[in-house]
């Protein structure tokens, strides 16, 4: 099976508002795990999903980290950490939640990197849709950021907007044809400064910037064929079929 | 054998060894170590299986590249791991800089920020170095080890809580399948940290005495640090280089329960299906599978859950074990290492007991070996499985060469 682009969403932090149904549902849940849900929520709004032959790939550079933050807020005062903040810490628990919430059971991988996160994620969703594993794949990258990263950035640097980006993919749509992603080691500052420069023409300076502009691209029928980004930290190449 | 991925080399580290072949002597003679006190301040009182620390650093001579930061233990666990795998697998890292080298590693430890003493400072606005800061910008550990290997192609660090190691593994064998590289070096590896251990701890899962999988008295689990690593190529690429293979990796297969956060679904749902989904990738019947490596954690839930599993599948027959009893379980290490484990005891055709476990509860669903029950086995065929948190479940079954 071939892999297309069916469904592209997005949410920016500020526009984060659930339905009292999904706010039940979150009740517990930290900023992480609220933002990853909202966003595929809105991806899977009019979609047909088999749960059992849909995948989950999550992406991330830092994850839930203020959620990390708070649980060690408890052990530098040496208190007792609190069961719920710790599970919710954990990476995947932001899948765990998809998973329950909108009935998906196929495989769910969560995977990081400070680099493409997103891209090596859909080149595993890629191949699991393509060697017939699954019918469906969800990709979905969420980022939350803390106030401890944001003081190690510095003020001179573009704040990063946190928010979600999600994929679904399919048997129909755009095609995605080939990814190629090569990560490099680069010094710390360089991923802080976070400078990567598109074949599009655009210079991205968050870690969400560039599948934002891809759903942009998708939404207006003018995804590219080629898409090259480069940066200190690596570089990947997309290749996708004719837009729709 | 029908597989086309190869292992053609592994290696592990954990407290019931510094290497495969110390652990496996360790393993079946029940020669392993206790759980103690964890070597840092507590609350609580589980004991952990630390790694004894005379057994690192490793020789990191061979590696081309010197890190630009000092290396933390996870680092130094899964660079022992690769060191060993590489030599069995014989390959020289030199010969690796002609190849696309996918390196594919689950961690839960390396994800996080747990610089306690930076933290605490920052929340008192006291200025300070940034190393800790720069450390953990640093800190991901596929990007470390490709940057110490020297090596290109992809890389990714796999953060699926307890199944991260097992899922690593499938993962780069899916990076092989779609010709994204040439070999894959994958696993996982975690250390002690007290985050962990103390959110393990609150929630109520840590035992107080040393763990005791699929026992009567099961009281939880206990901590470990370590890593497992194999290396997976493709058949023909092997064979071009005049090197056989230990082993095949000949299914692969993984399901979300959607139930609970951190507990198991009741009726093993998403297992089942990983499982079956693992056997028909393999290509094989469950007849054909003679030895299961579980989960085993020695918690009430996961243990039970993981026997109706395994029982509605009717892998009854198959010698069922747990290694934790010896090494902890290692988090993102436990996928990896119980996979070389695994393959291990197939290519030996034997199983050890389950350590740490002299009386199996009854009420399980199916009987796994007590550990004075060591097994020879029937067949080449066997699975290595992980439950976690979050819901995943995930199962690879491999097979050992004669």
């Amino acid at each position: 099976m071939i892999a297309k682009i069916t469904a592209v969403a997005d949410l920016d932090f500020t526009s984060l508002s659930l339905s009292d149904e999904l706010e039940n549902k979150l009740r517990r849940a930290d900023l992480f795990t609220r933002t990853i849900v909202a966003c595929c929520h809105k991806l899977l709004e009019g979609q047909a999903i088999n749960g059992k032959q849909t995948g989950l790939f999550v992406a991330t550079a830092f994850g839930p980290m203020q959620c990390n933050l708070d649980v060690l807020d408890f052990l530098v005062e040496d208190e007792p950490v609190s069961p719920t903040l710790f599970s919710h810490s954990v990476f995947n628990g932001a899948s765990g939640y998809l998973a329950r919430i909108f009935g998906i059971h196929g495989p769910a991988i969560t995977q990081t990197s400070y680099g493409y996160p997103f891209f090596t994620a859909l080149a595993q969703a890629k191949f699991a849709l393509e060697q017939g594993q699954l019918k469906q794949a969800i990709v979905i990258q969420a980022e939350t950021y803390s106030q401890l990263l944001e003081d190690a950035k510095g003020e001179t640097e573009t704040p990063w907007p946190p928010g979600s980006v999600a994929w679904l993919l399919g048997h129909e749509g755009v095609e995605v044809k080939d990814i190629m992603v090569q990560e490099s080691p680069c010094p710390p500052e360089e991923r802080l400064h976070y400078h990567v420069t598109c074949s599009s023409g655009t210079t991205h300076h968050h870690p969400l910037a560039m599948t934002l502009e891809l759903n942009r691209l998708f939404l207006a029928k003018q995804l590219p064929e080629k898409y090259q980004t480069s940066s200190a930290f690596g570089k990947a190449t997309l290749h996708f079929g004719a837009a729709r | 054998m029908t597989s086309t991925i190869s292992i053609s080399g592994m290696g592990c580290c954990s407290s019931a060894g510094k290497d495969l072949q110390q652990s496996w002597q360790n393993l079946g003679h029940n020669n392993y170590p206790k759980p103690t006190t964890p070597p840092f301040k507590t609350i609580h009182n589980s004991p952990v299986f630390a790694i004894h620390p005379d057994w690192l650093p490793p020789d990191l001579s061979q590696f081309p590249r010197k890190p630009t930061t000092p290396l933390n233990p996870t680092t130094l666990f899964c660079l022992s791991a690769i060191f060993d795998a590489l030599n069995m697998a014989g390959l020289q890292v030199k010969k690796l800089h002609q190849k696309r080298v996918a390196i594919i590693i689950g961690t839960t430890v390396r994800c996080h920020f747990h610089n306690n003493e930076y933290y605490r400072k920052w929340k008192q606005g006291i200025e300070q170095s940034q190393e800790p800061m720069a450390c953990f910008l640093n800190d991901n550990l596929a990007t470390i080890i490709q940057q110490i290997l020297g090596t290109t192609g992809p890389t990714s660090v796999i953060t699926n809580a307890c199944a991260y190691g097992t899922d690593a593994i499938g993962v780069a064998r899916n990076l092989l399948l779609a010709d994204q590289c040439d070999l894959a070096i994958c696993g996982g590896a975690d250390e002690l940290s007290p985050l962990a251990y103390h959110g393990f701890s609150s929630l109520l899962l840590c035992a107080e005495a040393p763990c005791t999988p699929f026992g009567e008295n099961r009281a939880g689990l206990n901590l470990g640090e370590g890593a497992g690593i194999v290396v997976l190529e493709k058949n023909a690429s092997l064979k071009k280089r005049g090197e056989t293979a230990i082993g095949w990796l000949r299914g692969y297969g993984s399901a979300s329960d959607g139930y609970h956060p951190t507990a198991p679904h009741p009726k093993a749902k998403g297992l089942i299906r990983a499982v079956e989904t693992a056997i028909t990738d393999g290509g094989i019947s469950k007849d054909a599978i003679h030895f299961i490596n579980g989960h085993g954690t020695g918690t009430r839930a996961n243990d039970q859950v993981e026997t109706i599993g395994l029982h509605a599948l009717h892998l009854d027959h198959c010698p069922l074990i747990s290694t934790k009893g010896a090494t902890g379980h290692t988090l993102g290490g436990a996928g990896g290492i119980e996979a070389v484990f695994t393959l291990q005891a197939l290519r030996k055709r034997f199983s050890p007991g389950t350590i740490g476990t002299s009386q199996i509860d009854p009420k399980l669903a199916l009987s796994p070996l007590a550990e004075s029950q060591v097994s020879h086995l029937g067949g080449a065929i066997g699975m290595s499985q992980s439950l976690a948190f979050g819901g995943g479940n995930s199962a690879l079954i491999l097979e050992a060469s004669t």
